[in-house]
C-alpha cells in the first residue's frame, strides 16, 4: 500500500472504522484435501469385482450344496448304464486294451508296459449262450476267452483253473451278475457328472487313486456308449483301456 | 500444474485464509451457517472441477471470484427498510450489538452504492484483500479497483454525514 493510499485511508478513517466488522463470526471448519477420486474405470472394476466375488461365493456355496445331488446323479447314471448293459440280449464292445503278450499259463495281462491291443468283447444274457466272450489278436495269433455264468473260464478252448486275474473276474461278475452298487463301491464316491449335448459323462477314480475312468452315456437311452480307463498315477495319464464301439442287440 | 498439486495449494490457501474468506462470505449473505455451506461447496467445486488446460495463475483471485459468484447465486433480499426510517437512523448511528445488526447496517449502507463500488469495499474490508487481488477478482485494473473503493467511500461519507 503506497503513501497516497495510506493518506486516503486516514481521510476515511471513521467511515472505514464504521464498516469494519466488530461482531464477525469465526468459523471452526477445516479444509481437508478430498480423498483421491477414483477413475470411472476403477469404480467400474470395483463394482465388477464385488459382483464377481458374490458370484464366486454363490456358485461355491451352490456347488457345495449340490454336490451330493451331483454324486447321486452320477451313480444313477452309471447304475442305469450297467442295467442297460445287463438287460440287453447281446452287447458287443470293441475296445483297445494295453496288454502284454499272452502265454499258455497267462492268457492276458493288462500292463502299462504293454501295447494297445484291439479286443472284441461280447456279452450274452440269453439263457442258451449266457456268458462273456473275448477275442483278440496278439503277434498274429488269435486268442479267445469264454466266461460262463457259473464262473468257468475257457482260454483258447481249454478250461482254466486260476490263471484269469481275480480282479478281472470280480469286476466282470459285479457288472454283469450282481447289483451295480457293488461295482460303484469299487470307486471313490467323488464322481463328476457332466452333460454335454445329448451325452452324459461321468468321471471317477478308484479309491487308491491310481485308476481313473471316464464313461459316457447316451442322454436318451442311458446306455453306456464309451468308456476310457486310465492309469492316473502317471503324468500324463496313460490310457489302459478304451472302448471304440459299443453296440446293443435287443 | 497437476490436479493433485492444485488441490493441495487450494486446500492450503483456504485453510490459512479461512477466517477472511468466511468473513467475506458472511457479510455477503448475512448468515454464518450459509457462509460455511458456501465455502464448503465452492471448495469442493473448485477441487473437482480443476482443468489442467486452464491453470490458475492467482489463487486468491480465483477463490474470491468463485466465492463472489456463489454469494450472488445465493443472494437473498435483505430486509427492506426505508432509509429515512428511525431504525436505519439507529442502526447507522449506534454501535451494533450483534453480527445480525452489523450485517444489516453494512447491507443498508452498501445498498445505496453502485454494485461495482460496494463489491470492492467488501473485498477490501471483509476479505482483507489488496487492490491487486481485487482487480484480479473483478477483472479490472488495480487503479480502477482503488478508484471504485474511494468513490464508494466518498459516496458513503456524503450520504451519512454523521460519520
Amino acid at each position: 500500500m503506497n503513501h497516497s493510499t495510506d493518506q486516503n485511508e486516514k481521510d476515511y478513517g471513521r467511515l472505514i472504522e464504521a464498516l469494519t466488522p466488530k461482531h464477525a463470526p469465526v468459523t471452526r471448519m477445516k479444509f481437508v484435501m478430498p480423498r483421491h477420486r477414483r477413475s470411472r474405470l476403477a469404480r467400474l472394476l470395483h463394482h465388477v469385482g464385488r459382483v464377481a466375488a458374490v458370484l464366486v461365493i454363490g456358485v461355491g456355496i451352490g456347488l457345495l450344496l449340490s454336490r451330493p445331488d451331483t454324486t447321486v446323479a452320477a451313480e444313477k447314471t452309471m447304475e442305469l448304464g450297467i442295467e442297460k448293459l445287463r438287460s440287453s440280449k447281446r452287447c458287443r464292445i470293441e475296445l483297445q486294451a494295453r496288454m502284454l503278450p499272452s502265454t499258455h499259463i497267462r492268457p492276458f495281462r493288462l500292463s502299462p508296459d504293454g501295447e494297445m491291443t484291439p479286443v472284441v468283447m461280447n456279452y450274452y444274457s440269453d439263457s442258451v449262450n449266457a456268458g462273456i466272450t473275448l477275442d483278440w489278436v496278439v503277434q498274429g495269433q488269435q486268442h479267445f476267452i469264454r466266461i460262463l455264468p457259473e464262473g468257468e473260464v475257457y482260454f483258447d478252448g481249454q478250461k482254466l483253473e486260476s490263471s484269469v486275474p481275480a480282479d478281472f473276474l470280480r469286476g466282470m461278475s459285479v457288472i454283469f451278475c450282481y447289483d451295480s452298487k457293488k461295482f460303484l463301491d469299487m470307486f471313490d464316491r467323488r464322481l463328476i457328472v457332466d452333460r454335454d449335448g445329448n451325452a452324459t459323462t461321468v468321471n471317477g477314480w478308484m479309491k487308491d487313486g491310481t485308476v481313473g475312468f471316464s464313461t459316457q452315456f447316451s442322454d436318451y437311452g442311458g446306455r453306456l456308449t464309451r468308456f476310457i480307463i486310465s492309469d492316473v498315477s502317471r503324468k500324463p495319464y496313460l490310457t489302459m483301456m478304451e472302448a471304440t464301439s459299443i453296440e446293443y442287440f435287443d | 500444474m497437476d490436479r493433485h498439486k492444485f488441490i493441495r495449494q487450494l486446500t492450503d490457501y483456504m485453510e490459512s485464509h479461512k477466517q477472511q474468506l468466511f468473513r467475506y462470505v458472511c457479510y455477503h449473505v448475512g448468515s454464518a451457517a450459509d457462509a460455511e455451506d458456501i465455502l464448503h461447496d465452492v471448495y469442493l467445486r473448485m477441487a473437482e472441477g480443476y482443468d489442467a488446460s486452464c491453470p490458475v495463475g492467482n489463487m486468491p483471485g480465483y477463490v474470491y471470484r468463485s466465492l463472489f459468484n456463489a454469494c450472488v447465486s445465493n443472494a437473498r433480499s435483505v430486509r427492506c427498510l426505508s432509509l429515512d426510517s428511525p431504525e436505519v437512523e439507529r442502526l447507522i448511528s449506534e454501535p451494533s450489538a450483534s453480527f445480525e445488526d452489523e450485517f444489516l447496517r453494512v447491507s443498508i449502507m452498501l445498498s445505496g452504492l453502485p454494485e461495482t463500488c460496494s463489491e470492492v469495499i467488501r473485498l477490501r474490508i471483509y476479505g482483507s484483500m489488496t487492490f491487486d487481488n481485487i482487480a484480479e477478482v473483478l477483472g479490472v485494473s488495480a487503479a480502477t479497483a482503488k478508484r471504485r473503493y474511494y468513490q464508494g467511500l466518498e459516496l458513503l461519507r456524503l450520504k451519512y454525514d454523521v460519520l
